[in-house]
This record gives C-alpha cells, sequence and structure tokens, in this order.
C-alpha cells in the first residue's frame, strides 16, 4: 500500500446509508461522505478557511433520563413474564437499549460545527461531541495558522455590511403545517367507523377503531409539541388540547368497556351458557357520545384552519 | 479590510469581531448557546486571483491562450507558455488548463478527484449478500470474482485502505463456487439411500 498523505482527524459519523468522516493532508482538510460502495469527496484548502465555529446543541439530558428511564422500565418485564425465552428478550433489549443511553452520556454533550471559505460554509457532520470538536480544533487550528500565520488583533477587521445587524435574528416565517387537518379529518373518519360499527355490529369495524385511536393521539400530540409554539392558528390547538380531553375519556370509557366485557365472559363462563354478542352492553351510549365529539371537534377543526387559510 | 461575517451555526446571528479566538467561546445573544469562532487570516484577504500582466515589448513571450499577455511559467505537462491567469497550480505542479483537464478525466491527479467506486465493498457484497437468499450465490459468486480480478488494480480510496476486502470477496466467492459444484456433484454421483425410490 502506498504511504497515504491523509492522516484521520475523526471519526466516522453514521448516517441511513453510510458515514462521514475527516481526514488532514499537508496542504487540505478532506471530508469523506462514503456510502459503503462508492465515496465522495470535499476537500478544504488550509489556505482558504476563514473560520471554524462550534455552535454548542441544546441539552439532551431530559431526554437522556427519559430514555434510560424506558429502558429500565423495559427491562423490567422480564419479572411480568413466566417463559424464559420472553424474561431474557426483555432483559437483554433493556440492557442494549439503557447500554446505549449510557454510552451516549459517556460521551459528552453535542455540538455543530462549521467551516467557512470566502465562497461556501460547509456543516462538519463528524465534528458532533463536543469532546471531538477539541481534539479536532487542536489539531486543524496549528496547521491552518502554519499555512495563513495568525489573525492577530480582529478588532481592524470589518465586518462586511452584508451581515444582518438587527436587535433580534431575523424570523424565518414557518410553513403552515396540514397535521391539523389531517387529525380533524381523522376525528370525522373515526366518527363514521364508530357510528358505523353500532349500525352493522357484525361487520367488525369496530376492530380498525384501536388503530385509528392509537393514530389519533400520536399526531395529536405531535402537533401539539412540535407546531403549537410556532404557528399562530392559536384556535386550532386550542381544540385539539380539548380533543385531548375527549380521547382521554374515550381511554376512560375503553376501560370500562373491556371491565364489562371481562364480567360478562365470566358470568357467561360460569353459568355454562353460550356467550352472547357483547357489542349489545350498556356502553353504546358512550360510543355515541365518543362519534358525536369527534363530529363536533372535526367539523369545528376544519371550519377553523378553512377560515385561517382563507383570511392571509 | 472587509470580511464576511461568522455566523453561530444556530440561529446564524453574527459573532462580533471582538469574540472571535476565545477558547473559552461566547454565549450567542441570538439563542443563547455557546459558540466558539476560531477566525484565520484568510478572512481578511481579497477574494480576486491573480491577473494577468500585459505584454511591453514585441520581444516578451506571450501566454499560448492569451496572446496579449506576458508569459509566466511554462506547463509542467505539456511546455505551453501560460500566464498568471492560466497557470493552474496543482500537487506542487503548473499545469495549463488544457492539461488539467485530461488529468481529471484520466484521473491522474488525485486531489482533484470528487468520486471513487469502492470495488473493494462492491466485491465483497456481490459475494455474501446473495448467500442470503442461497439461490442467487450462482450468479453473485462468479461476478463477485469478475469484480475483483477487473478492478484488482483499480484505485481505492484516497485515504489508507488495504486490500483485505478483495482477498476476503475471492475466497468467500470461490468457497461457493466450489459449495455449489459440491451439490451439484452429490445430485449426480450420490445414490439416494435405499428404500426412498
Amino acid at each position: 500500500m502506498a504511504k497515504s498523505i491523509y492522516r484521520k482527524l475523526t471519526g466516522r459519523k453514521g448516517a441511513i446509508f453510510g458515514y462521514s468522516q475527516l481526514w488532514l493532508a499537508p496542504d487540505h482538510i478532506l471530508l469523506l461522505k462514503s456510502t459503503h460502495l462508492a465515496e465522495q469527496y470535499q476537500r478544504f484548502a488550509l489556505a482558504d478557511i476563514q473560520a471554524i465555529t462550534i455552535t454548542e446543541s441544546a441539552g439532551r439530558t431530559p431526554y437522556q433520563i427519559a430514555a434510560a428511564a424506558v429502558a429500565i422500565a423495559w427491562s423490567l418485564g422480564f419479572v411480568a413474564v413466566r417463559s424464559p425465552f420472553t424474561k431474557y428478550f426483555f432483559l437483554i433489549t433493556g440492557a442494549v437499549a439503557l447500554a446505549a443511553v449510557i454510552v451516549d452520556l459517556l460521551r459528552g454533550p453535542h455540538c455543530r460545527c462549521d467551516l467557512t471559505t470566502a465562497v461556501s460554509r460547509e456543516r462538519l457532520r463528524p465534528v458532533s461531541r463536543l469532546r471531538t470538536a477539541r481534539s479536532f480544533l487542536a489539531i486543524v487550528e496549528p496547521a491552518i495558522e502554519a499555512v495563513q500565520g495568525s489573525l492577530g488583533s480582529p478588532g481592524r477587521i470589518e465586518v462586511s455590511q452584508s451581515a444582518p445587524r438587527l436587535d433580534q435574528p431575523p424570523q424565518v416565517p414557518a410553513p403552515s403545517s396540514l397535521l391539523p387537518e389531517i387529525v380533524f379529518g381523522l376525528f370525522l373518519l373515526d366518527a363514521a367507523l364508530i357510528l358505523l360499527a353500532l349500525r352493522f355490529p357484525r361487520s367488525q369495524i369496530d376492530a380498525v377503531l384501536p388503530t385509528t385511536f392509537f393514530a389519533e393521539i400520536v399526531l395529536v400530540m405531535v402537533a401539539l409539541i412540535r407546531r403549537a409554539g410556532r404557528d399562530p392558528r392559536h384556535v386550532i390547538y386550542a381544540l385539539l388540547l380539548l380533543a385531548m380531553v375527549g380521547i382521554g375519556w374515550d381511554a376512560v370509557g375503553m376501560g370500562r368497556n373491556l371491565r364489562a366485557m371481562f364480567n360478562i365472559a365470566i358470568e357467561t363462563g360460569s353459568q355454562s351458557k353460550a356467550l352472547e354478542a357483547w357489542t349489545q352492553t350498556p356502553l353504546q351510549r358512550s360510543a355515541v357520545l365518543s362519534a358525536v365529539w369527534r363530529i363536533v371537534a372535526g367539523t369545528g377543526g376544519l371550519a377553523a384552519v378553512f377560515l385561517a387559510r382563507t383570511s392571509k | 479590510m472587509a470580511a464576511q461575517a461568522i455566523c453561530c451555526g444556530a440561529c446564524s446571528w453574527p459573532v462580533p469581531a471582538e469574540f472571535w479566538n476565545r477558547p473559552e467561546g461566547v454565549r450567542c445573544p441570538g439563542c443563547g448557546r455557546n459558540v466558539r469562532a476560531s477566525v484565520f487570516p484568510a478572512i481578511a484577504e481579497s477574494r480576486g486571483g491573480p491577473l494577468p500582466e500585459a505584454i511591453a515589448a514585441d520581444s516578451e513571450a506571450s501566454c499560448f491562450y492569451h496572446s496579449e499577455s506576458r508569459a509566466a511559467i511554462p506547463c509542467d505537462q505539456c511546455g505551453r507558455f501560460l500566464c498568471r491567469l492560466c497557470d493552474i497550480q496543482i500537487e506542487g505542479r503548473h499545469l495549463c488548463p488544457a492539461c488539467f483537464q485530461s488529468g481529471v478525466s484520466a484521473r491522474k491527479i488525485e486531489t482533484v478527484e470528487t468520486r471513487r467506486t469502492l470495488y473493494d465493498n462492491v466485491a465483497l457484497a456481490l459475494a455474501t449478500l446473495p448467500a442470503l437468499m442461497i439461490w442467487p450465490v450462482v450468479i453473485g459468486a462468479p461476478a463477485a470474482l469478475w469484480v475483483v480480478f477487473r478492478h484488482w488494480r483499480s484505485p481505492l480510496s484516497v485515504v489508507p485502505r488495504t486490500r483485505f476486502r478483495f482477498y476476503l470477496a475471492a475466497l468467500v466467492a470461490i468457497g461457493e463456487i466450489a459449495g455449489v459444484i459440491a451439490v451439484i456433484w452429490a445430485f449426480t454421483h450420490v445414490p439416494p439411500p435405499a428404500g426412498t425410490r
């Protein structure tokens, strides 16, 4: 193997279909992006590099604690099951997840690294931890200064007038999301499914409902967490918040339903009678109420969305 | 000296020049995150390249591509005279645009290559992935061997890399081919156990 001019600067930073890595040559930095079957190269001449900025990322400790708690709770599943296979499954998968969280904690805080030249600003993804950033700068800064010299007093450099000079960073207008429309549409769809299940009890339409209810919960939470703070359409998000109350009430109703169904099954079994259809339980009323609040929330929400879009 | 602004990576807020090159960084007024800006003298340099000089006397040599410009240096590849504008400095050599272009096309100038195929990984993938579904090995193994022989001398990555994957791919492919031959031989030569006919 011929002697290479490159010296490794960082480890591999994984991506979905490959990785990226930084290497140092005598006169340039090489950003290598690999798909495992091919590699792409970007070179930054040391003489052309104007700046390297390291920006600390927002803290992720709450998420890491939550992930650790979930991993521990998951691995505790081994006490709740009897099968040895399932016991080991819970234990091993939980331990792996916990180990991943611990490794993430040990690797230290995240950061973002940008390299600026006269004509480009490139994000260096392999430098994603503060620890990596420090060791990266410890090698690269002397190499660049050996080519360019040191800057001296930066106060004498006049920053270009094209740079923004505002009291606050410019607002980036966020495009309004279609997620509320999808959620309100899903409410109407679920209402229709509930009513159809009540009207045709043997059609097994109700088998779809747990999935769509789960989709409702996920979408409402995503809409509230990700968009509510940035989207000015407050009425829509207030409606979604109210819908969460309805969904919670539904969950309580479903719990009651299940208990009633178990009671009926146990009672019928103890009397050695044939099981009757339990869709005829007294809980039809709660199903109707579920459909009604969904119709109200769905139509109200879609109307609000329509009005918000037309008023722009 | 006018320079472009150095910005926070999270919110693009410009970092004032007095906070550059501080090891502890500075809290960004835009997003509140800590930003460390390492700034180098290139920020203060003008972006213009060298300009060619005009010919002052008839006795002076002119650029091959610009007859009105004074020649500054000959091309290391073809010997044509070049002005400062046409001189391309790459890997310690001075090349004219034509030689540079032919060098790029022929992949002779490594430091301007932007893409390379990793034939060793291709061969290894051809040798191993079809084996997951067993019968595609009949195609995958010979294809892997072909890639190994065809691209044994092709350049791999520009960064250090051994040919270990080529050896491994060839070994796996030969093993698979031997296995296929053994199975075919067993079907045609080994009689079935008594009583199964």
